[in-house]
This record gives structure tokens, C-alpha cells and sequence, in this order.
């Protein structure tokens, strides 16, 4: 059993409350250029220096997701890491409730027992792959849209995984992977490991990704390095950037979701 | 009033963190705040900073492995007091400030023994 008395006090902020501090969470997922010379596949050309896989969830005080290694002596592979959420400043963690049904409607794995949950893709594995980490933002309080694994680890097949309260019921609402933004009450999706890594075809939900709705943006297939809306997401304009597929050149192109 | 931090190399290789409100005009002294620092991170009202304390050195000067690194930590710009990090098994090689955006820091401390533990400011115990 263990306690922990976190005080939060907003109005009456103490400096020694930030004096001491405690354990929450052994043996997670941490990169440093100079120090952690042993993580797996890692592209040590990549911008970050320094790194570790936690998420704060946007809008939501208190809550985050880590990715951590699974037991103390194993640090080889994707295999070896798994995702856990807390809603209470780290006192407690759990491992994401994975959805019993995946976007197929195919049943995923035993939901109840041990192995059988969701891992999320965060800097780490996406620094390495070009697959899109945890989305959130303040604009869309208890959204969090992730490209996730169902199982044990985070090795298995990726999809584009979305819970609407804050981390508590997740839904798989597109296979494979996409790169995804939000928006004025609409998600964009763009599928971007498509044949040949070109694509002229992007997927909105205007219902909270009940449903999405293919839509082709372009007469000519592009390679879609990302997607952009303005700040603060007050708006249902997407832009699209990547380049033709043959040769370099840029190409943006606007999408007006109205 | 405007206040500029600077961190000021030491001939020891370490630094010394100072400041001034007036951008250290010719008659003023800055303030000195922390000295022995590696590094420093400036995040919101925080500012973090690593220390290496020598508790030993061999006659040439060299560190004899002994030395302590250390997390101080300024809040709203008051005086700096030093984190205590509870750990009973390895000594602490890196602090990486993972979250400091809300009201608890979280912190990630590697340690000699390759591992990396996530803590956060407060108090708890096991029973």
C-alpha cells in the first residue's frame, strides 16, 4: 500500500512543496545522446538531444502517459516497451483499456487479461519511423488521438487508435497509419504509408471520428510530409504540405472542411 | 523591472549563476545566486539547475569519483534550495525535466546503474 499526499493548492503555491520529491514511476523510457547510448535502432541523427517518452494530456490537470520498459534487465527492442496512463500526477498508473473490437470490427484480444492493452506511439518510436506521436491540444479537451498497438508491447501492427474522455474508452477508427490533426470540431486524417508513400486521398470526421469520409485533395498523387492548422484550432482549414512524387518540389494545398 | 540571468564561466570549469536588473551597469555588483553549476534550464517560473560538488580531490586536483550532482531548483525567482531526490540504490548521473508546465514537476533521473526513474515534486511514502 502506498500513499502519497500531493498537495495542489492553486492560490497558496509553496516553494517546499517542490523540495522533495518522490518515485513514481522505475525504469521508463528516457534518451539522451550522451548517457543512453544503449536504446535499440535508435537514428541518433535525429534533432532531439535529450528526450523522454511522457505526455501531458492537454486540458486535463493531472493526467499523462509514459512509455516504460517492461521488466529491468530487457532494453533491446520495441518489444521490450509498453504505455501506462495516470489521471493523478503519477500516484497511480494503468495500462490503457485497449477496444475489445479493432476498426475492421474484428475482435482484437482477450480484453480482461494482463497482455491485452494498448501502447502508444510517443517520441521515441516516432522519431525513428516517421509515424505520428500522441495528439492533443486545448482546443479539444478529452481528445487524444494516437497511433497505437494492441498487445502486450508496442510491436505489432499500428493503427490510429482515438478516445474522446480523456484517456478512459479508446476506439481504433482508422487501420494502418496516418498522419492526423484536429481541428474546429473535425479531424483530418491523411493515410501517408500508402503504395509508394504518395497519396492524393485525405479522411475527415465531422462526429468525433465516428465516421470518416474519404475526400481526394488533389488530381495528382503528392508524398505528404504534414499537416498544419492555424493555432489554437478555431478553425476548419487545413493545409496540407509534401512534395510532387518524381522530384523535389513543394507543394500546399488548403482544405477548407465547411 | 527586467532582470538578465548569466551563467559566468569559473576558471574551475564550473559556473556560477549572477544576475543583474541593470544590465550590469559599471558601479553595480550582480547578485550572485549558485556557483559549482553544470548547467541551467529556464522553464516558466522554474529555474532548474545541476550541480557538481567536489567532496574530495586528489592533490593534482583531479576528482576522486566522490562528487555529488545535485538538482537545485529557483521558484518564481527566490532563492535556489536543493531537490531531494530519495534513491537508495545508484547515484544520480542526469536530471532531465520531462514536465513543468503544471502545478507538480516531473523529473527523470538517470542513474550510474543505466536506469531511469520518472519522480514528481511531493511527498510520498510506503506503508
Amino acid at each position: 500500500m502506498r500513499k502519497c499526499v500531493i498537495t495542489l493548492s492553486l492560490l497558496y503555491i509553496i516553494d517546499s512543496k517542490f523540495e522533495t520529491f518522490s518515485l513514481v514511476l522505475e525504469n521508463i523510457l528516457y534518451f539522451n545522446s550522451n548517457i543512453t547510448k544503449n536504446l535499440p535502432n535508435f537514428n541518433l541523427d535525429a534533432s532531439e538531444r535529450e528526450f523522454c517518452d511522457l505526455h501531458q494530456v492537454a486540458g486535463i490537470r493531472g493526467t499523462y502517459i509514459a512509455s516504460k520498459w517492461r521488466n529491468s534487465t530487457k532494453r533491446s527492442s520495441i518489444s521490450d516497451i509498453r504505455t501506462l496512463i495516470t489521471y493523478n500526477w503519477g500516484k497511480e498508473w494503468h495500462p490503457i483499456k485497449a477496444p475489445g473490437m479493432n476498426a475492421l470490427g474484428h475482435e482484437t484480444c482477450n480484453v480482461t487479461a494482463a497482455n491485452c492493452s494498448l501502447h502508444l506511439v510517443q517520441k521515441y518510436v516516432s522519431l525513428n519511423s516517421n509515424v505520428k506521436p500522441i495528439l492533443t491540444r486545448e482546443s479539444s479537451v478529452g481528445f487524444i488521438m494516437a497511433t497505437g498497438v494492441v498487445g502486450e508491447s508496442l510491436r505489432g501492427p499500428q493503427g490510429i487508435y482515438l478516445s474522446i474522455d480523456a484517456g478512459n474508452t479508446w476506439r481504433n477508427v482508422l487501420s494502418r497509419n496516418f498522419l492526423y490533426i484536429f481541428g474546429d470540431a473535425t479531424i483530418v486524417a491523411i493515410a501517408h504509408f500508402s503504395k509508394g508513400g504518395v497519396t492524393n486521398e485525405l479522411y475527415y470526421s465531422l462526429d468525433d471520428g465516428d465516421n470518416f469520409t474519404p475526400l481526394q485533395f488533389s488530381k495528382d498523387k503528392i508524398r505528404v510530409y504534414g499537416l498544419l492548422t492555424e493555432p489554437g484550432e478555431k478553425t476548419t482549414v487545413f493545409t496540407i504540405f509534401g512534395s510532387k512524387e518524381k522530384s523535389h518540389e513543394w507543394i500546399v494545398i488548403q482544405v477548407w472542411a465547411v | 523591472m527586467k532582470t538578465i540571468f548569466v551563467l559566468r564561466k569559473e576558471p574551475n570549469g564550473l559556473s556560477t549563476i549572477i544576475s543583474s536588473s541593470d544590465l550590469f551597469a559599471i558601479n553595480s555588483y550582480p547578485r550572485v545566486w549558485l556557483n559549482g553549476v553544470e548547467e541551467i534550464e529556464i522553464n516558466g517560473k522554474f529555474i532548474f539547475a545541476t550541480r557538481r560538488i567536489s567532496l574530495f580531490r586528489t592533490t593534482t586536483g583531479n576528482s576522486t569519483g566522490h562528487d555529488s550532482y545535485q538538482l537545485w531548483i529557483s521558484v518564481n525567482r527566490k532563492d535556489f534550495f536543493r531537490a531531494v531526490i530519495p534513491n537508495l540504490s545508484s547515484k544520480p548521473i542526469n536530471y532531465h525535466v520531462a514536465d513543468a508546465t503544471q502545478e507538480i514537476i516531473f523529473l527523470a533521473v538517470t542513474f550510474q546503474d543505466g536506469f531511469t526513474h520518472l519522480y514528481t515534486s511531493g511527498i510520498c511514502s510506503y506503508f
